[in-house]
């Protein structure tokens, strides 16, 4: 055994053991660098970001296949999670979005489903989530140092200097903050943008709950129970999550993770308590209010303000913020953890490199500076885009198409990179297409001059130089100008594991599914976008969902 | 797993069955292995939890590895497979129209 309390010296400290800090930790320590793990708190503890996307689970496989780190395959599939890690996550099998109208019951006509259609995606009950990845991180040998608040840090030329508060002197020659919204390098450096740049305004209101009941569960009209997903109530410049982990056949976790975004410019905070105030916004929306007749919060209520904040920088001369540490916009979309992933992915290489050769220039880490930018402004865009969109339903039903268009064929992409690397290991597979990209390098090479276009109109709806219905109008019509070919190969839903080993679909059912889709998630008559068979036929014929007509 | 018992028991089952039969049995062994009820002949396959995607393309490849069919892309729509009695339809039709039925196409 090594005698931990006597080594001072580390590769790379990394500060904050949460998701993000330890799942890094665990990629590094297995290449054989030596890693510190501080934080001033332990294991298990309270987080939220939540809800994983395809996108964000395809970036684990392949952090886990290009590493030789197969432990965190186990968190990217529900029932590797239930059989390896806990029986406390839920399942997430599609996004659904239930348009409300204050005073009005819910019409099943507004509402969207989307797919997770390359494989189940999951609800992380983090506590147990990051304590599984902490512990991976300390089984590959990093150095955990729990308990422990960073008392100074100092970055010269000979390294980064760390003084505990119990007075350890911790060297390290890179220092990577996980430590989120309260960075300590962030506050240090003083990183942060004040005021805060981004466009969009919102503010949360969030807890635990037992006793949530499934939405619609006796008037669905859509293909997914709205109980075995990620369930957005959205309204005017607001939304409800609702993020079960009791919804997996082998959980035993009785949990449902609730929360309300809002808009502080339309609904400035106020003094009530904040599950008053929350009880306030399910009177407005009585098919909502239903969800929660029984509903008991089991942890305190925790009210924020406004959710919106970024760093003028991201990374610097031997240092690294992790995603939440360098901003954050809103849960909307669940798009933390894919941003999470990507600065992970983007880092490992260049750190490698940098220890290797023991060059540290901020020049050899300015590519991930730019991704942090690039996923926070499309983030920003995005998300404000939806605030302004639920100003009106069929905008906001032109608007989740721009959504749609940019994840769903995001994830087919680096769903066929992760099938193209497994099978050669080539790294050229792991680049994408898109030469100059707004949010990944696996989107459609056409989504930025499509993204670039259709936010001046959604934002000309908010400064009044254009209607919702011409917007709405205008947005659908611009689909059709690009070609956004749904990418979907037999071999990379294997890999992804939608197919079992030895499963093969045809060549005429894949042209069959990413032909009738492609026309569904651009058609408003197709609000049902999740690839049953039903669905795939009628997309097939054209037809609108039945219960549109 | 549900594609092993289909093709197994496809190959056990005796040729001179009814393509109706035949049809069936593919269909309740994909559905019930899959958790789902047993359906009608005249019940849509498509309603929710029936079938899922993949064993419904499955069984689209098994059709043509019983039958000496060949399906093509634009044949794939719902008046020929949402349920037992269309799909018997459909295969009967393809059937009628020749053994080496591979250039032959119906309603699309």
């Amino acid at each position: 055994m090594r005698l931990q309390s006597a080594l001072h010296r580390f590769d790379v400290a990394i500060l904050g053991s949460g998701l993000s800090g330890s799942m890094l930790a665990s990629v590094l320590a297995k290449q054989g660098v030596s890693v510190v793990l501080i934080d001033a708190g332990t294991h298990p503890r309270f987080a939220i970001g939540e809800s994983t996307i395809p996108h964000t689970s395809l970036l684990t496989l392949l952090l886990a296949q290009k590493y030789g780190v197969p432990e965190l395959e186990n968190i990217a599939y529900p029932d590797r999670i239930s059989e390896h890690v806990c029986t406390t996550c839920g399942i997430k099998r599609a996004f659904g979005f239930a348009y409300h109208r204050p005073g009005e019951f819910f019409d099943s006509r507004e509402g969207h489903q989307v797919g997770t259609n390359s494989k189940d995606e999951n609800h992380f009950f983090r506590q147990d989530i990051d304590a599984y990845l902490f512990h991976v991180a300390v089984g590959y040998g990093a150095v955990p140092r729990q308990k422990t608040k960073v008392a100074a840090l100092k970055i010269d030329r000979s390294g980064v200097a760390i003084q505990t508060g119990s007075g350890e002197n911790i060297f390290a020659r890179y220092v990577v903050d996980g430590t989120g919204y309260e960075s300590i390098l962030a506050a240090q450096f003083n990183l942060r943008e004040n005021p805060c740049p981004l466009k969009h305004h919102s503010r949360s209101i969030f807890t635990h709950m037992i006793d949530v009941t499934a939405f619609q569960k006796e008037d669905n009209r859509l293909s997914v129970g709205w109980d075995q997903g990620t369930l957005h109530h959205c309204f005017e410049r607001g939304w409800f999550w609702v993020i079960p982990f009791n919804n997996h056949e082998r959980s035993t976790n009785p949990l449902v993770s609730v929360g309300l975004t809002i808009d502080p410019r339309r609904y400035p905070k106020t003094d009530s308590p904040p599950e008053t105030e929350f009880r306030q916004f399910l009177d407005m929306f009585p098919s909502v209010a239903e969800q929660f007749a029984e509903a008991k919060a089991v942890r305190p209520w925790v009210s924020s303000g406004r959710l919106q904040y970024s760093s003028r920088l991201t990374t610097g001369y031997r240092y690294c913020l992790m995603s939440h540490a360098a901003g954050f916009v809103d849960p909307l979309f669940s798009r933390g953890m894919i941003n999470t992933q990507e600065i992970i992915g983007a880092l490992i290489d260049p750190l490698l490199t940098a220890l290797a050769s023991d060059d540290f220039e901020e020049e050899k880490f300015a590519a991930i500076n730019r991704l942090q930018h690039r996923a926070l402004s499309y983030n920003d865009a995005l998300v404000n885009g939806a605030f302004i969109a639920w100003s009106d339903f069929d905008l906001w039903d032109a608007w989740l198409r721009v959504w749609a268009l940019g994840t769903v064929n995001t994830e087919f992409r680096a769903m066929n990179a992760l099938a193209d690397f497994t099978a050669t290991g080539d790294q050229k597979s792991l680049r994408g297409e898109a030469l100059d990209p707004v949010f990944s390098d696996f989107e459609d090479p056409d989504y930025h001059s499509f993204f670039d276009r259709v936010v001046p109109m959604i934002e000309g709806v908010e400064a009044g130089t254009v209607s919702p219905g011409e917007a709405a109008s205008h947005i659908f019509s611009m689909t059709s100008e690009y070609e956004f070919p749904i990418q979907l190969r037999s071999e990379a839903l294997a890999r992804a594991g939608w197919l079992k080993p030895g499963d093969r679909i045809s060549q005429r059912d894949v042209d069959f599914a990413r032909n009738g889709f492609r026309w569904a998630l651009t058609n408003p008559n197709s609000r049902d976008l999740c690839a049953t068979i039903g669905n795939l036929f009628r997309w097939r014929g054209h037809s609108p969902d039945p219960h549109l007509v | 797993m549900a594609a092993d018992n289909l093709v197994i028991s496809m190959e056990s089952n005796e040729q001179e069955l009814p393509v109706k039969d035949k049809v069936r049995a593919l269909i309740l062994q994909g559905v019930l292995a899959k958790g789902g009820a047993v359906v009608a002949d005249d019940e849509s396959l498509f309603k929710s939890g029936a079938i899922d995607s993949l064993t419904m393309f499955k069984f689209i490849d098994w059709l043509e590895n019983v039958f000496p069919i060949r399906i093509a892309d634009h044949e794939m729509i719902t008046d020929n497979f949402e349920t037992i009695n269309k799909i018997e339809r459909f295969v009967t039709a393809k059937l009628k129209l020749g053994v080496d039925a591979s250039d032959c196409e119906l309603k699309s």
